[in-house]
């Protein structure tokens, strides 16, 4: 952690203060963040305003600013990145105004009591990785296709079909088209319904068709195995492993 | 087109050494030594060896070839329960290769070199060098891989160090410059590895000593003898870099 610069109980001025050295006049990007209580104005795509409560104000170094309640996820007002804030003192209060120009938006932010506040250089140059998304599954069933069943062809990724895009489109080892219906977390009956409406797409009316229809997930409830047995369709359980990349492994690409 | 024969054992090891970090391999026919290069998928380790024909029962190649095999293949037949000594390969066809190994005859279908790159081995500057008895080195491997992932070499003049840190648990293994079977080293290095990769190539060494040649946080370059001195591998390992 860079510098991490904090007052306990200040006033307003005090506050005032203490963001415009700390934050303001700072030559790196710090982020500020403000307990106390306040009350918050907003006037964009719609009006709003908010009376007195304690909250915490967070504006980060990309002038995302965000202001949380005690609880619930989602923020009660923010701004996105590309918002500027400026710091004053209004009618006794330590305010702070977001403007997103581009957006024309604006929200207003009015301390009356603060409890703490703090100004840090946050240090963070990693990004997220996700895995175990249903493309994940897509792409190891297409590397390998025998994962599904031996002598199993993969010809198709997405295809169109009047109700949807399948996600894979292959041919059994006699030949027989195969739908495959990827999830990546339990099947639902909604899934069960999707594949049997792909398989009836490709069968164009002829109900003497023969085409297979699978669904793939990691786990699939006795109610759905039952649904999809009357249905005339199959099931795989296919789990995979989460593996997220190992960022401290150099290659040798990089001496 | 060639023909040649070569040890049974001694196809194995090469075939051993290359397969814990490829599947395939491009081999490069000259008239006077057989070599190749590869590189895994994840350009973490690189194997690159060299046989001279003087490793060989018979070698008679006229002209530069370049073939891609795959080796489970080879592994597959060096696996047949035979006492054959040697085995021959014999490169008449395009796309084939003709594996005789005593009465028993393969012939194999060959993968496409234009899909496989060359591999470029990266120019290291390597300054400390160990040479350390490979049944040591195989002893701190074995120990390590109870308690951690991975394995910090370091040297200093005095001598040189395997050290395997766990969540609970630390292993090392300290090998003094009397030791070793030589040693120059003129100031401390140290570089952590990956122990998978690390395992996967002390155990494929066979011969009785090992040079060992490494950095400060930076790739560590293996070298072994293969077939007597006819024959020469080296492994390169990239480093982790290690957390603070």
């Amino acid at each position: 952690m860079g510098v991490v610069e904090y007052l306990y109980g200040p006033g307003v001025e005090e506050t005032l203060d203490f963001v415009v050295r700390q934050v303001v006049q700072s030559p790196e990007k710090r982020v500020l963040m403000v307990l106390g209580s306040c009350q918050v104005r907003y006037q964009g795509r719609a009006r709003s305003f908010l009376d007195w409560g304690e909250r915490i104000l967070i504006v980060k170094e990309d002038g995302t600013s965000i202001i949380h309640q005690p609880s619930g996820r989602e923020p009660v007002n923010w701004q996105p990145h590309g918002a500027r804030a400026t710091y004053l003192l209004q009618d006794r209060l330590f305010t702070v105004h977001v403007v997103h120009r581009k957006n024309r938006e604006r929200m207003a932010v009015s301390f009356k009591k603060i409890e703490m506040v703090f100004a840090a250089r946050m240090d963070d140059r990693a990004r997220v990785q996700i895995v175990g998304m249903e493309r994940d599954i897509v792409d190891k069933i297409m590397e390998n296709p025998e994962l599904i069943e031996p002598g199993l062809r993969i010809t198709q990724r997405e295809k169109k079909t009047r109700s949807g895009l399948i996600d894979l489109f292959g041919y059994d080892r006699h030949h027989v088209p195969v739908v495959i219906e990827v999830k990546r977390s339990q099947a639902t009956i909604s899934a069960a319904q999707q594949l049997r409406m792909y398989v009836t797409d490709l069968k164009r009316g002829n109900d003497k068709a023969r085409i297979r229809g699978i669904l793939c997930t990691p786990r699939i409830p006795e109610m759905v195995c039952r649904l999809l047995d009357d249905y005339g369709l199959e099931y795989r359980e296919f789990g995979w492993q989460h593996q997220l990349f190992d960022d401290q492994q150099t290659s040798l690409e990089d001496y | 087109m060639f023909q040649v024969t070569i040890k049974t054992d001694y196809l194995r090891n090469i075939v051993d050494a290359t397969s814990i970090l490829v599947d395939e391999i491009k081999l490069h026919f000259t008239p006077d030594q057989v070599y190749a290069r590869a590189v895994d998928p994840a350009h973490v380790g690189m194997v690159d060896f060299k046989l001279k024909s003087e490793a060989f029962e018979e070698y008679d190649v006229k002209e530069d070839v370049d073939l891609a095999v795959d080796l489970d293949k080879l592994k597959s037949m060096l696996k047949l329960p035979s006492t054959e000594e040697v085995i021959s390969l014999i490169y008449e066809e395009e796309g084939q290769l003709v594996v005789h190994m005593g009465n028993l005859t393969r012939h194999m279908s060959l993968l496409d070199t234009a899909d496989m790159a060359d591999t470029k081995i990266p120019s290291l500057e390597l300054s400390t060098e160990i040479v350390v008895k490979t049944a040591e080195v195989y002893k701190g491997v074995k120990a390590s891989e109870a308690v951690s992932d991975h394995i910090a070499l370091s040297a200093n003049p005095e001598g040189f160090e395997l050290t395997a840190q766990g969540d609970t648990d630390t292993v090392s293994l300290h090998i003094s410059k009397d030791q070793l079977v030589s040693l120059k080293c003129k100031e401390q290095v140290r570089s952590l590895f990956s122990l998978d990769y690390f395992s996967d190539m002390v155990k494929s060494v066979k011969s009785e000593s090992l040079k060992i040649y490494l950095g400060n946080d930076y790739p560590v370059k293996m070298l072994f003898e293969l077939a007597g001195d006819h024959g020469e591998v080296a492994y390169l390992l990239a480093p982790r870099i290690e957390s603070e």
